[in-house]
């Protein structure tokens, strides 16, 4: 194992692969800044120059590249309030929050710091996980992932900040909102009107940009002055935001371990692990009333698992070649490219192999985010321009992003629609969080307990694992609420007792 | 050597760039020789796909090379248009593309059962695209399942009262679908079909934890990703759906027999050749809208032609583990006029089994 792992380091390292990384990293950046633009589109993109290259050049090619994607994709997210990808969603709720507070330095600091040690833990996590990989994976079946998503569902109570019944109506809407379009199990067009734009369904991209990002923008244009308002001058300090991740140790640890976990078992999607890890977040908060209104753990939590999950999507795609995610879908396709076939033998005789891929997540990312780290000062000075120059090439990321997502103007009118669901949110003070977890799970819901039912009938409902899951569900679902009354009336009793952590710096 | 790779890189890089711009292409200009008309301009390759399956690889390699054989070398570019199981472009392709030969389809010839059933949403007709061509062979279905599966030859799942076989499919409609719709429902096999897996990874899955016990694929798909599975034992192949059996098979897995060795009347043949066999093969076609002129029609059809005999593109190809067995324009357009002239009466069978609600 050891040996291994020191093979796989001096492969990364090796040139030319490290220059093919920086090359992959490059590309990385710049894609993972504009929004809509995704890992994936740009792994299927860049796959047909692989074919010339080494198997080592061709994976440090491609890994760098998307490693580093989904460490600047949260950067507009923070910035402007217009999510990089849809994985990038959750980061939205308190980092915009945090750059309105003028302190924008810090949320980026310290989600581009959580991105790092977000990969570095998952890294470390991924490889003592191997060992137990194979059971682990085909332990979960369809019964196994759906008792999943619907613990993933519980999330939306904490998720609604105290309004338990808005958030459920929100998130019920969102579930009813994933039945639109072609039915996956009998092939019936559902809720689609006729029309062709809505067989595949309401696109999460455009709704995530629509709903979080069009009303962010339309309140810049309408107050003038900033994004970061009147506090202009107080462009803080990117250290803060390091500082802030090292004082949250324990929940960047929690979510990198969450991230690997949602990562290694395939079919829940790239866009689950992110909610989980907000949604964890809010709930092992000591105030959870902080949140969406600029704490700084929601942004640490979503930020470190996105790093951490890729290279917890590496394991099943490389070990039985079933990928997790479409990103992981196009890795594969690079492997039988250079002739690797994924099997169990890349955890044992070409262990060194699966190893300098973690290398080069891990590598990428301590190059990458020094990098950026240095340039959030410039970066973040943005929110200090005056909107009049800010939002034309604010709404414009809104439109490409949508856009790019299917290549149709329709999901720009989808956008449209959803901004303006937003703003009516925004103004009536419901949470648009839950609505959109209720959209990424419906489908999943929906399809894994259809499998479920017509594989093994009722009796899915007595295996253990799925008994397992689905009393930890409940209990999450009823803990959360109690715990509420009660930390609000210990709130109550100590009214002066401040809490570190949740010291405001406005 | 690698100096070169790079500054290939950049090149690309500048290409996607004007890409996403989005390039529009003149539409009309005259002259006689296609030379002139092609010279300078852009084609587009719409894909009826997202980014990154096997149409998607299939369509770049080709998009990378198909240039270079078209007279006055056009830029080649590819579009993605996704949605509605190749719906959306193969109704852009037939109403809106432009007829100039300017931008060229590929989208599943499985929509021709679509157009068959009569579905409303079909905007086209598929006897009237003009077809350069297949890149990939055609047909040859297999049911493929794992070692611990309860039956290992097909006659097993006939007996009556025999063990049954849980059969994971994707969606309805789909070519992984209906051979094991009609193998249940015209042969009668004992098999349970559990629908709605999202995706072949998702049937992987499946197939590793044991949750299903096979599953319905393109042999030559197979051949080129999972080829270790079958030699090592760890799946087999009940049946085919080639009316000869393939030596390929033959080769790794020993007598598997056809479904024509168990159809027992002309109807249970013609319901298993069209709703499983051969004409269904045509899926990865190449194609342009009706009304393009003619020379440019014989252009790109011969352009196809020469690409698939291309050194550097058959390398290319090979690198990425696709199967080039290529079928021309000409016997697309036979394919589909067969299958859309099947019997009346076969026909709407077929639409009782495998036709949905459309």
């Amino acid at each position: 194992m050891l040996q291994s792992l020191l093979d796989g380091l001096v492969q990364t390292l090796a040139w030319p692969a490290f220059g093919f990384l920086l090359i992959g990293m490059a590309i990385g950046f710049t894609v993972g800044i504009l929004p809509g633009l995704g890992g994936a589109v740009t792994l299927a993109l860049m796959l047909p120059f692989t074919f010339d290259m080494e198997p080592t050049q061709a994976f440090a090619f491609l890994l760098g590249m998307l490693s580093v994607t989904a460490t600047t994709g949260d950067m507009t997210s923070v910035l402007f309030g217009v999510p990089g990808e849809s994985t990038s969603a959750a980061l939205v709720l308190d980092g915009y929050a945090l750059s309105k507070k003028g302190q924008a330095g810090r949320a980026l600091g310290a989600a581009l710091f959580a991105s790092l040690l977000g990969a570095v833990i998952g890294a470390i996590a991924l490889v003592a996980a191997i060992p137990v990989v194979r059971p682990l994976v085909l332990s979960f079946g369809s019964p196994e992932f759906f008792a999943l998503i619907i613990l993933g569902l519980t999330f939306v109570a904490t998720l609604g900040r105290g309004k338990m019944l808005r958030s459920l109506a929100a998130a019920s809407f969102g579930l009813l909102l994933s039945t639109v379009g072609m039915d996956p199990q009998s092939g019936i067009p559902r809720f689609t009107f006729g029309s062709l734009q809505l067989w595949d369904g309401i696109g999460l991209v455009a709704v995530a940009i629509g709903l979080f990002g069009l009303p962010e923008v339309i309140d810049l244009a309408s107050r003038r002055g900033s994004i970061a308002g009147d506090v202009t001058s107080k462009v803080s300090d990117v250290k803060e935001g390091i500082k802030d991740v090292i004082r949250h140790r324990w929940l960047l640890i929690r979510a990198s371990l969450l991230g690997v976990f949602i990562g290694i078992l395939p079919g829940l999607g790239s866009s689950v692990a992110q909610w989980v890890a907000y949604g964890h977040a809010v709930q092992t908060s000591k105030d959870p009333s902080r949140f969406g209104k600029g704490a700084i753990e929601g942004v640490i939590a979503p930020a470190t698992v996105n790093n951490s999950k890729e290279g917890g999507g590496l394991v099943p795609t490389v070990a039985f070649g079933i990928p997790g995610g479409l990103t992981m879908a196009i890795l594969l396709g690079a492997f039988l490219i250079q002739g690797i076939q994924p099997g169990t033998e890349m955890l044992t005789t070409h262990l060194d192999l699966t190893m300098s891929f973690v290398w080069m997540i891990v590598i990428s990312n301590l190059i990458a985010v020094p990098l950026a780290l240095m340039a959030v000062k410039p970066i973040a000075r943005i929110t200090t321009v005056r909107s009049s120059l800010i939002v034309p090439p604010v709404l414009l990321l809104l439109f490409i992003g949508a856009y790019s997502e299917s290549n149709t103007m329709f999901s720009i009118v989808v956008m449209l629609a959803f901004g303006l669901l937003g703003m009516a949110m925004v103004k009536l003070d419901w949470p648009r969080a839950p609505l959109v977890l209720g959209l990424v799970l419906g489908g999943l819901a929906e399809n894994y307990l259809f499998l479920s039912v017509s594989r093994y009938d009722w009796s899915w409902l007595t295996r253990p694992l799925v008994l397992v899951i689905i009393v930890v569900a409940v209990s999450s679902a009823l803990v959360s609420p109690v715990r509420g009354i009660w930390l609000r009336r210990a709130a109550v009793r100590t009214v002066t007792a401040g809490e570190p952590s949740a010291k405001e710096r406005v | 050597m690698i100096a070169r790779r790079f500054g290939a890189l950049a090149g690309v890089l500048a290409l996607l760039a004007l890409g996403a711009c989005g390039t529009n292409s003149d539409s009309g200009g005259g002259g006689d020789a296609v030379q002139e008309f092609y010279d300078g301009k852009t084609v587009k390759l719409i894909v009826a796909t997202a980014p990154g399956g096997g149409f998607d690889t299939y369509a770049r390699v080709i998009a990378k090379h198909i240039g270079e054989h078209i007279p006055g070398q056009p830029n080649v570019i590819v579009e993605n248009m996704p949605g509605a199981g190749h719906m959306v472009a193969m109704n852009y392709m037939y109403n809106q593309a432009p007829k100039d030969g300017t931008v060229i389809g590929n989208a599943t010839g499985g929509l021709a059962l679509q157009q068959l059933f009569g579905s409303e949403r079909v905007q086209f007709d598929m006897t009237k695209f003009n077809y350069l061509g297949q890149p990939d062979p055609a047909g040859n279905t297999v049911l493929v399942v794992r070692r611990g599966a309860p039956v290992k030859r097909f006659e097993e799942l006939l007996t009556p009262g025999g063990p049954q076989l849980v059969v994971g499919v994707q969606s309805p409609g789909s070519l992984q679908t209906d051979p094991a719709v009609l193998l249940k429902d015209v042969l009668g096999a004992n098999i349970k079909i559990v629908a709605g897996y999202d995706g072949s990874s998702a049937i992987g899955l499946a197939m590793e934890s044991g949750e299903i016990d096979g599953f319905v694929t393109s042999w030559h798909t197979e051949l080129a990703t999972t080829r270790d599975k079958f030699e090592s034992g760890e799946w087999t192949t009940l049946i085919q759906t080639d009316k000869q059996r393939d030596p390929t098979i033959e080769a790794i897995v020993k007598d598997v027999p056809s479904v024509f060795e168990f159809t027992k009347d002309k109807t249970q043949e013609d319901l298993m050749f069209f709703g499983a066999g051969d004409p269904r093969g045509l899926t990865r076609i190449y194609f342009v809208p009706p009304n393009v002129p003619a020379d440019r029609v014989t252009a790109l059809q011969a352009a196809f032609d020469e690409t698939m005999k291309d050194p550097e593109f058959l390398a290319d190809t090979e690198k990425a583990s696709l199967l080039i067995d290529p079928l021309t324009g000409a016997q697309v357009k036979e394919g589909f006029d067969s299958l859309l002239n099947m019997p009346a009466d076969v026909r709407d069978q077929l639409k009782t089994l495998i036709g949905g609600e459309s």
